[in-house]
């Protein structure tokens, strides 16, 4: 048996998995009938929260709406909506939407009521398919997201209306993948294609948003595997328009690495690579791009438990890089507990022009960090108590 | 513990008393002697039948009262109390049989032999007699839902997946046999689970099904974590032929045939059959169809891709009352399974195509001796099955609730990623060893021993394509031995009893894993200890309490230990056994016209195996996770007040609590300490009321009219303390009544019954939003005929 059929195995038997986690984190909910939007009291609640709750093999997503991120100090779920799911939290800035784990792939959006319950207003599913892999919310009436279980397309949707407004055929792109992060740029819609290293590469597909057709398939042999999960980000845009992915070299013979593409292309830079593996001597996952270069990433201290399932001891530190120079800046904080980034939850949320939040799901604790960028301060900022956050989104 | 529970175990080797015989011949009223008259003595445990001329003797009796019952199909059944003494060792008894003019007679709260044994077993049990309910549709699964502390959680209708809880325990903690041999040597436990097995086991082909509650006997060599489920196959020791027949809403028909003829050579030869259909087509009552703009909208629609079909043919050959056996005979048996696969774990996702299908080749030689030495009794199996199963999942086609192809995948099957055709065939050589050896009068020396061979490979052309590679052809090996030493002995004249043991497992695996991009072999073997000391005492005649204590020991099964690559789940060779502290404690009043029984449990459960899936792209594994705790209540009320009603209420109330630490639960602190366990069904119940007339339309035939209805209580799909309460998930209360009536005219020769069931058509679930049938008729005929 050779290492690339094993990896085939891999990547189905992993795909597959998502349909195991669908089995175990979702369940009966009640009657999902259509709940008119009461949109005029949203303006009280300013952010929404998702913690994910549970022990063991039962686990399932809380969603709920806070005031003031500034005077909040801890949050449970004692005012959760269950949502019957492992779900990552998106937003158009008016409403919450819910990506989550099992078959069919169900996107739904809630709304906030004065309390900050978050009430279910419509959903959206893509019959046939396992579960949806990415959201990517352009505005108030366009966003797009992609799904898993062999249904090779994108759907455009509107946020406002939740309809489905078109798709964009993906067969070009090849069967048996799975689909990353992606990322709209200008008239492009990036999607990074997930093939758990077996091609030795990193493939992206350009999407043309102005004919809602794949464009090309744009591959680079540097670094392999563009794999996050629903929680995470591998793709972000610096001021300047380029566009820096992060691969985590996973189930190939690749190293992590980061990949440009510059402002206006198409097309990898072939002039950029990041090799992160050499930089920081680890495996990264994660790629959150904080200012000036500067971006955050999480690098895994025992690969055995990459995924969380070996042991309570979490594997991964945020870490900061510099995009521009290729450079290690070494561990954010030393103070900062490790994390279960990928099997459970990193996000990095910006609240100000100074401050972004971390999310840390912890051994023994659940927590988002506040990090001044100015001063380089790492403090904490919201206790969950509950279980671990796994977004935060802003209400206009 | 260990320690102890072997100075418990011979503790009671401190008495005996002189041994005793009762003796006699069984006549008809003419003075004829019976043959194959079944003759128990319920206080010593030990039975026997009448030879050709009438004649019967039970030896190593101690001196006392004995309960004797003499019963034989188509007579009367009789009770005696006869009294051995210490100088007259020997009884001879003259048993003059009466035609019974009502089978139903037979249908009383004193019970009948089962009952009886079951009154003064030492484990705390329930025996559900089936012979008195086989006119009825009713499945086996159902037959175990009447059972107090039993919960069978069903998604869907016949021969879908079902789960078994037993006094909270539940899945793979609780133990199937057949006839004593654990039942996935059997049928296909570990392939298709526990629904589809138990529907390839009619109840008309049943003749009891035992429910151990706690602490499992010796004699059931498996390792049960909390219970077990012994299924009793009818074999009648006369010639007997009875043939039923039903027909039911959804398409659904059975048909049973069981015949036994014996020569007075004493060659036996059997047949027994079945057939099974049913399209489960009932309606679904909120099913999702999207609409162009990916709405949803709920419909109502019938299941379209859920045909169960399954046949069996059982041959059984051999000779009974021989000098050399009281039994010995060779079973040969082929069975097929059909299986459409109609949705996903939670009825969410419609599957149109994918199915499974199994044939299962089974070959035994059973051997039963008393006495084959002195004092020791003898009972062997050794089987030889094929369990072949076969998972087609190879449609691009994506299905609607309304069974319209929707669109298509460009990759991947219905269920998998790969697509699948996947065949694999189990083999397994086992064996099963049971001696009891009378030391005296009121001690006997039990040992068991189960061993198994196993063997799985098999071939999946289509999924082999897209991994490149056959992986289901390398072989998995599971080689398995479960012994158990045990001892009965009576006390203080019989009024107390006591069961101690011993058990010991050894598992040894060889399969392989994929870890870190590399094909490992990888060889697991496991060995554990565990043991029983249960206590009976017979405070009067009419009242008898139990107690019981077991340090259970599960170990890991094939899946959870070598992976299966048919359900993504990885091996795990660290796993662990899971143990478990049993204790039960209960009693039961039996009176002439009523009885009561309660019985309080306790179960301390740690090293919890449980599938932890995660998100890609890592497999699916098992894990040693949860502790709980399990406090419980069950009860049941039995009366008669009147020859014509018989009422029967039970209910169970058990306590789920997590006892994991922050460290076990994958959580960061210990908030779920204590908590109830999500999605485990807490408060539950059956009641029944049944009418009987006799002489309703000619003198001696039989009406028979029942109401029964199935309470289970709302329950959290997730963990009760998180979480807005108001509206969170729940399983909904579930209310289910059926009815039916049944004619049995004066010669007994046929049995009509009309019956339904979720008369109110109400919704019913027991797992997720998986919809079980709506209101459904029956209608079934059984016809007998048997010469005595």
């Amino acid at each position: 048996m050779n290492a690339s059929n094993i990896k085939k195995v891999l990547k189905s038997l992993s795909i597959t998995s998502a349909f195991l986690a669908m089995c175990i984190t979702s369940g009966c909910s009640k009657d999902d009938n259509t709940v008119p939007a009461d949109t005029k009291d949203n303006v009280k609640i300013s952010h929404g929260l998702a913690i994910v709750s549970g022990a063991g093999d039962v686990q399932t997503t809380f969603l709920q709406g806070l005031t003031d991120l500034n005077t909040t100090t801890s949050v449970d779920n004692a005012n959760g909506t269950e949502v019957g799911q492992f779900s990552s939290v998106y937003s158009d800035g008016n409403s919450m939407f819910t990506a989550g784990f099992g078959a069919p792939a169900t996107m739904k959006k809630f709304v906030f009521d004065s309390s900050g319950k978050a009430v279910l207003n419509q959903e959206i599913i893509v019959p046939g398919s396992n579960s949806f892999s990415t959201l990517e919310i352009i505005n108030e009436t366009t966003g797009y997201a992609t799904v898993g279980g062999g249904i090779t397309k994108v759907i455009q949707f509107n946020p406002t209306t939740m309809r489905i407004t078109g798709e964009i055929d993906l067969k070009e792109a090849g069967a048996d993948l799975f689909y990353s992060d992606m990322i709209a740029k200008d008239t492009n819609l990036f999607i990074a294609l997930n093939d758990f290293g077996s091609s030795d590469m990193v493939k992206v597909a350009v999407i043309d948003l102005k004919t809602n057709t794949l464009s090309k398939i744009i591959t680079d042999d540097r670094t392999a595997t563009l794999f996050n999960t629903l929680t995470s980000e591998i793709m972000t845009i610096d001021p300047n328009g380029d566009i820096y992915i992060q691969s985590s070299g996973l189930f190939s013979s690749k190293p992590s690495g980061v990949l440009r593409i510059k402002e206006g292309e198409t097309a990898f830079d072939t002039d950029y690579f990041f090799d992160l593996k050499a930089a920081t001597d680890k495996t990264c996952f994660g790629l959150y791009h904080i200012g000036n270069g500067v971006a955050l990433t999480t690098t895994s201290d025992n690969d055995d438990n990459f995924f969380g399932t070996e042991g309570a001891d979490p594997a991964f530190r945020y870490r900061k890089i510099q995009l521009y120079d290729t450079k290690d800046m070494g561990d954010l904080e030393a103070s900062l507990p490790n994390t279960f980034a990928s099997s459970r939850s990193l996000f990095v949320k910006q609240i100000s022009d100074n401050e972004f939040l971390l999310s840390i799901a912890g051994k023994d604790e659940d927590a988002l960090y506040s990090y001044e960028t100015s001063s380089g301060n790492v403090s904490k900022k919201i206790k969950s108590t509950n279980g671990y956050i796994t977004g935060l989104i802003t209400l206009k | 513990m260990q320690y102890l529970i072997i100075i418990i175990l011979f503790i009671p080797i401190i008495c005996s008393s002189q041994e005793g015989v009762i003796s006699g011949i069984i006549t008809d009223e003419k003075g004829d002697p019976i043959p194959t008259v079944h003759i128990y003595s319920a206080t010593a445990n030990k039975s026997t039948v009448s030879d050709s001329h009438g004649n019967f003797r039970i030896t190593h009796l101690t001196a006392g009262d004995h309960q004797i019952v003499i019963s034989h199909l188509g007579y009367q059944t009789q009770q005696k109390t006869i009294s051995l003494l210490e100088t007259n060792t020997e009884k001879k008894l003259i048993v003059r049989l009466v035609k019974q003019l009502d089978e139903l007679n037979e249908i009383t709260i004193v019970g009948g032999v089962e009952s009886i044994k079951n009154k003064n077993s030492t484990a705390t049990m329930s025996v559900i007699d089936a012979t008195k309910i086989n006119n009825r549709s009713i499945t086996t699964s159902n037959l175990l839902n009447t059972v107090s502390g039993v919960q069978i959680r069903q998604s869907g209708g016949v021969g879908n997946a079902a789960e078994i809880s037993l006094q909270g325990l539940t899945g793979r903690q609780v133990k199937l046999f057949v006839d004593g041999i654990p039942m996935d040597f059997l049928l296909p436990v570990e392939e298709l689970g526990t629904g589809p097995s138990l529907a390839m086991l009619p109840v008309n082909l049943i003749k009891r099904v035992e429910v151990y509650k706690g602490a499992v006997p010796v004699s059931l060599g498996a390792d049960a974590l909390g219970g077990a489920i012994n299924v009793v196959s009818r074999k009648e020791k006369y010639d007997f032929f009875e043939v039923s027949g039903g027909y039911s809403s959804f398409d659904t028909f059975d048909t049973t045939i069981n015949t036994r003829k014996i020569f007075p050579s004493g060659l036996l030869i059997g047949i027994t059959g079945f057939y099974s259909y049913s399209n489960n087509d009932y309606l679904l009552d909120d099913v999702t169809i999207v609409n162009t703009q990916g709405n949803p909208e709920l419909i109502s629609a019938k299941k379209f891709h859920d045909t169960f079909k399954s046949y069996m043919i059982k041959g059984n050959i051999g000779w009974m009352d021989t000098a050399w056996a009281d039994e010995i005979s060779f079973n040969f048996s082929y069975a097929n399974l059909y299986d459409e696969i109609q949705h996903n774990f939670e009825m969410r996702q419609p599957y149109g195509e994918a199915l499974n299908r199994v044939m299962v080749y089974s070959n035994a030689l059973q051997y039963k001796k008393k006495d084959i030495l002195k004092n020791l009794d003898a009972n062997l199996y050794l089987g030889y099955n094929s369990i072949i199963t076969n998972f087609n999942d190879t449609t691009l086609n994506i299905y609607d609730w309304r069974g319209n192809v929707i669109g298509q995948r460009t990759s991947g099957g219905e269920i998998t990623s790969s697509q699948n055709k996947l065949r694999l065939t189990g083999n397994i050589i086992s064996s099963r060893i049971n001696l009891e050896y009378q030391t005296n009068a009121t001690t006997k020396i039990i040992f068991n021993n189960v061993s198994s061979f196993f063997k799985r490979s098999g071939e999946d052309p289509v999924a082999a394509l897209f991994y490149g590679n056959d992986y289901y052809k390398n072989p998995v090996y599971i080689n398995k031995t479960v012994s158990g030493l045990g001892m009965d002995k009576k006390f203080l004249d019989n009024r107390i009893t006591s069961h101690s043991a011993m058990k010991l497992y050894h598992y040894a695996a060889k399969g392989f894993e994929i870890k870190n991009n590399e094909f490992n072999e990888i060889e697991q073997q496991k060995t554990a200890l565990g043991g029983s000391q249960s206590f009976s005492w017979k405070a009067s005649s009419s009242f008898l309490t139990k107690l019981a204590y077991e340090y259970a020991t599960r170990l890991p099964d094939r899946v959870e230990l070598l992976g299966d690559f048919s359900i993504a789940v990885s091996a795990n060779p660290d796993l662990i056994p899971e143990r478990s502290h049993n204790i039960n404690l209960g009693g039961v009043l039996q009176k002439k016209n009523w009885s009561i029984e309660a019985n309080g449990f306790f179960r301390e459960i740690e090293n919890i195996i449980i599938l932890q899936a995660v998100p890609p792209p890592v497999l699916s594994s098992y894990h040693n996770l949860l502790k709980a705790r399990i406090i419980g209540v069950e009860g049941e009320v039995r009366l008669q007040p009147v020859p014509w009603l018989n009422l029967t209420l039970n209910g169970t109330f058990q306590d789920l609590r997590n006892r994991s630490k922050k460290e076990n639960s994958g959580v960061s602190n210990d908030r779920y300490f204590g908590a109830r366990l999500p999605n485990k069904p807490y408060l539950f119940g059956n009641s029944e009321i049944q009418f009987t007339k006799n002489s309703f339309i000619k003198s001696k035939d039989r009406l028979q009219i029942w109401w029964s209805t199935r309470f289970v209580e709302e329950f959290f799909r997730f963990w009760e303390i998180d979480g807005r309460k108001e509206d969170k998930l729940v399983v909904p209360t579930q209310w289910i009544h059926n009815t039916g009536i049944s004619y049995t005219p004066k010669h007994r020769a046929y049995t009509i019954t009309l019956e339904t069931q979720n008369i109110f058509d109400q919704l019913a679930y027991d797992n997720f939003r998986v919809q079980k049938p709506g209101r459904s008729w029956h209608i079934k005929m059984k016809t007998s005929l048997f010469k005595s």
